[in-house]
């Protein structure tokens, strides 16, 4: 080994869900990985659920069935419905393996409310917001925080009446601890309620006011990864259910799946650096190595695949230019999509139809390894959710079914390269500790 | 009906400086404005208060007015100026001889012009182009026009005078002569209202034509658009001139937390029918790198457009877009058109709107045989009596000292706190969220609105100024309106920004989604 030079089997660059459970299924078949990212993922402004497919109908599995047979370009066309089923049989497991339950099922959509009272379409959700199901029809206490800015029970609870006909009021908490604090955050809540007598208080006022309802919903803020207990705890306090409601970022259910997958890699002996710059270098049809700057100095690495794990448009994989260029930004891949600036946004931003933006993408083969300019497939690079094209991951409310297909799969092409694939590994592994 | 001595069309800062400078006469006065006040050309400028340096050597009136101008409104209306001052500078770009025209022509029209080093020039802003030859130093400044609409309305009030938004003009009574009422449409409400007057003062700027039109004395306006892109940084503190004949994208304008880079000049038919050509983008950030190098790689946040109110008489009726004098005229209908109580306020800058609302009722003043002195150019407006601009650190000042959950900010990029927007909220001018965002900058920083459009449509609603269903609409119309201006500039990070924006909007709060709405 030259100086300066390490060399790993697989590679991920990039820290959204895909690349994390990418180097989650790489590394727990026995590859030595290297996760590196420029910035913290995506997962910091998401739900924290899981999102299939939200058109309205109620079979998700069946969605992404019709939706393999056509659009062919379609990641879950790419990928294949047995991907999204281990995808997101390993990110269960992950999760419960840590305390924090998902539940739902491929086979049922759940339909959740939103902080401005409207729906949404998801799937998998954690155990700390199943309650507030809008399946479920009980009468339903909508409690915020009266000096917190990003949720607003009132407005939601007037809209979730006529959109959902649940009997739903929202209220505020004027909490005397909470007196004085300035421009409170989600996170710096759901730390207060990792406190158990932050949580009586919460408790005891929303005893008061609970009237009949039967349900409590609170903002997504009920504590960091230990939000089970915390939501338990609340139920006792409360006698009736809790239930948590996706807000503004920082997304504190989304931190937790970050904070629960990061940890699971460095139990498996992950290493992860995130704050990063990188540059890859591909020779012929050959990534050979990719170059990480820091402060001061640059560190090559080799290693004998990688995973583009970037994020497209949104994630910075992918950087749009006014000329109409659109560059890949690791390995200077050709990208898909119109060169022409003016082709890539709809005349409505909340268009029902996809945005050309999101659609920009690398064009892969049938194995998700992007293709060179001569449509060559480069044979040791694997792509990942937003940086392929063809999809709109909000209008088609898909990102992490999306996220956690491709991610499995191309875990899955990486392994057979790497000669590790051992077919029972992904799914029933067990967690190292 | 209703009753009033004068009826001033039009709700930009023309329009509100006659309102007040009427009602300080002692006049009855009402304005109508068929949208909010300040959505027309006052609030789809560039923020330049002018030196009148731009002008000096080829529209020397202009130049006069803008330097007399900008001395009083320094005096009048400090809390909507920033004294950043202006630097015209010599590009490589630039014709090297216009230089000394220019300090010569400043002197002739009394703009005040300091030439200094250009070493000096570069330690004052460090990211101009190293290559300038020449500097001079102007009394530039930046002017926030809502807030001045603002405090000339507020004024007016004081004195008597009334503001009606949304409501938009349909028709005249027109007897003997004379215009005896004027028809209006309640935009919000439905519904019409005529009222009756004595007299009309036609400041509907770019619109002056349609307005003519309607009480049968025709004006020949050439509206002028003009287009401009905001930079997500205040990359200067001093206002940027290059130094040559007026041209595109030549004037940099720090603007709060941004910067603004102006503007085109494209003759338009029709002042509501324009739109943002790419071109016009392209151009704004290949002439900001001659004045900037790696300005073009900066950050954009949006882009807009104007329509100035331009007007040639028959004299010069052939001139075109920046060969239009910038100088105003007050047309008298009764000898132009026959019209003895209807008078038009053409042409003019956002600077000069004081004096052209003097001269306007001036000529009212003259045709009624009274003798009512204007006193607009000393009576400073409503907040600007002790002289003082709030900047952005002012603002973060306010959020510091101040205790208790009304600090809370609202919006983080300008630092609007909630106490501000639920003021705002409760006016009963305040229709939606884009009218908040013209009183307190809401949604003007860099975030495009992606925190803050969610907190004020809460804010609203709970305030019961709004049902659920108009707090939807009015939450989708700031989302939408928002992105006309940020499409033509999506790329970057401000594609990055906005496929977080759409995170936010569609997937986490469904806001695409509503149903049984509406």
């Amino acid at each position: 080994m030259v100086d300066g030079v390490r060399h790993y089997d697989a590679i991920v660059i990039g820290a959204g869900l895909s690349g994390l459970v990418a180097a989650g299924l790489l590394a727990e078949a026995g590859a030595r990985v290297y996760l590196i990212a420029k910035g913290g993922g995506f997962l910091h402004f998401t739900s924290g659920c899981v999102d299939v497919w939200g058109d309205g109908t109620p079979n998700p599995r069946a969605s992404v069935t019709r939706v393999s047979r056509e659009l062919p370009n379609h990641p879950y066309a790419r990928a294949g419905t047995e991907s999204l089923e281990k995808g997101v049989a390993f990110f269960s497991h992950v999760m419960a393996d840590a305390g924090y339950p998902f539940e739902g099922s491929l086979d049922r959509i759940r339909l959740m409310p939103t902080a401005i009272g409207s729906v949404r379409a998801t799937c998998l959700t954690p155990a700390t917001m199943s309650a507030g199901d809008l399946v479920d029809t009980a009468p339903t206490l909508i409690a915020g925080f009266s000096n917190y800015r990003d949720f607003y029970p009132p407005y939601l609870a007037a809209n979730l009446r006529r959109q959902a006909s649940i009997n739903v009021t929202g209220a505020y908490l004027d909490l005397p601890h909470l007196h004085g604090r300035k421009h409170l955050l989600s996170t710096d809540l759901a730390h207060d309620f990792g406190n158990a007598q932050f949580r009586e208080e919460v408790g005891r006022n929303v005893r008061r006011i609970l009237g009949g309802a039967e349900r409590v919903g609170f903002p997504a803020v009920l504590g960091g990864e230990r939000a089970q207990e915390v939501s338990t705890h609340l139920q006792t306090l409360i006698q009736s259910s809790v239930f948590e409601i996706s807000t503004l970022p920082p997304s504190v259910p989304g931190i937790r799946l970050h904070t629960i997958l990061r940890r699971s890699l460095t139990r498996r002996r992950v290493r992860v650096e995130i704050g990063f710059w990188t540059g890859g270098r591909i020779v012929g049809t050959r990534a050979e190595s990719l170059v990480v700057r820091s402060a001061g100095h640059e560190t090559t690495y080799t290693a004998d695949c990688f995973v583009l794990a970037t994020g497209g448009t949104g994630g910075g994989g992918i950087r749009a230019f006014p000329d109409g260029r659109l560059q890949e930004t690791v390995f200077d891949l050709p990208v898909r999509g119109p060169n022409d600036r003016n082709a890539w946004a709809r005349a409505e931003f909340l268009s029902a139809d996809p945005q050309p933006y999101s659609e920009i993408g690398l064009g892969v083969d049938a194995r998700l390894r992007p293709l060179d300019r001569s449509d060559r497939a480069i044979e040791n690079v694997f792509v990942t959710a937003s940086n392929l094209p063809g999809w709109d991951p909000v209008r088609e409310r898909s990102g992490e079914g999306v996220a956690l297909a491709t991610g499995w799969r191309v875990a899955r092409e990486a392994l057979d390269l790497l000669g590790l694939r051992s077919e029972s590994t992904p799914v029933t592994a067990r967690a190292q500790s | 009906m209703y009753q009033t001595d004068v009826v001033v069309i039009g709700g930009g800062a023309t329009g509100a400086g006659v309102l007040r400078d009427a009602a300080m006469r002692g006049f009855k006065t009402l304005l109508v404005e068929r949208n909010d006040l300040g959505t027309g050309t006052s609030g789809r400028y560039h923020g330049l208060l002018h030196s009148g340096g731009r002008y000096v050597v080829k529209d020397s009136i202009s130049a006069r007015e803008c330097i007399e101008e900008n001395r009083i409104l320094r005096r009048i209306a400090s809390a909507a100026i920033e004294d950043t001052g202006g630097l015209f500078v010599t590009t490589p770009d630039d014709d090297p001889t216009y230089a000394d025209h220019f300090a010569a022509a400043c002197r002739d029209t009394g703009v005040t012009c300091e030439e200094i080093p250009v070493a000096e020039a570069l330690q004052r802003e460090p990211l101009l182009n190293p290559a300038i030859t020449r500097a001079f130093l102007v009394p530039d400044g930046s002017c926030e026009p809502w807030a001045l609409i603002d405090a000339n309305v507020q004024s007016a009030r004081d004195y008597g005078g009334e503001a009606w938004p949304y409501h938009r003009v349909t028709g005249f009574e027109c007897e003997g002569g004379r215009l005896t009422a004027v028809h209006v449409e309640d935009v919000r409400n439905g519904g019409a209202k005529t009222i009756a007057c004595d007299f009309v003062i036609n400041a509907a700027g770019a619109w002056a034509g349609q307005v003519g039109e309607l009480a049968g004395a025709p004006i020949d306006m050439k509206p002028g658009k003009g287009t401009m892109v905001v930079m997500n940084h205040r990359i200067v503190n001093t206002v940027i001139n290059r130094c040559h004949l007026p041209g595109d994208g030549d004037i940099l304008v720090p603007v709060g937390s941004v910067s603004i880079i102006g503007t085109t000049s494209i003759n338009v038919p029709d002042p509501d029918g324009y739109g943002i050509e790419p071109w016009e983008i392209d151009k704004m950030l290949s002439e900001g790198e001659k004045l900037i190098p790696g300005f073009a790689g900066t950050r954009s946040l949006r882009a807009y457009a104007g329509v100035r109110p331009l007007y040639s008489d028959q004299s010069a009726k052939s001139a075109q877009g920046r060969d239009v004098t910038r100088s105003y005229s007050v047309l008298d209908h009764a000898r132009r058109d026959g019209i003895d109580n209807f008078i038009s306020i053409v042409g003019g800058k956002l600077t000069t709107y004081r004096m052209m609302a003097q001269a306007g009722v001036d000529m009212l003043c003259g045709t009624l045989g009274l003798t009512r002195p204007c006193r607009t150019a000393w009576e400073p407006l409503p907040g600007s009596e002790n002289g003082v601009y709030e900047s952005m650190a002012h603002r973060l000042a306010h959020v510091e000292e101040e205790g208790g959950n009304e600090i809370e900010l609202v919006c983080e990029c300008e630092f609007v706190r909630r106490t501000q927007v639920e003021q705002v909220a409760r006016s009963k001018d305040t229709h939606d969220l884009n009218d908040i965002r013209r009183e307190l900058r809401l949604g003007m920083g860099p975030c495009q609105g992606g925190f803050c459009t969610y907190r004020a449509a809460g804010v609203l609603h709970d305030l019961r100024h709004l049902s659920p269903d108009a707090t939807n609409v009015a939450l989708t119309r700031f989302l939408e309106e928002r992105w006309k201006g940020i499409r033509p500039v999506l790329w970057g990070d401000d594609l990055r920004q906005i496929r977080l924006d759409e995170e936010i909007y569609l997937n986490l709060l469904g806001a695409d989604r509503f149903r049984g709405a509406e």
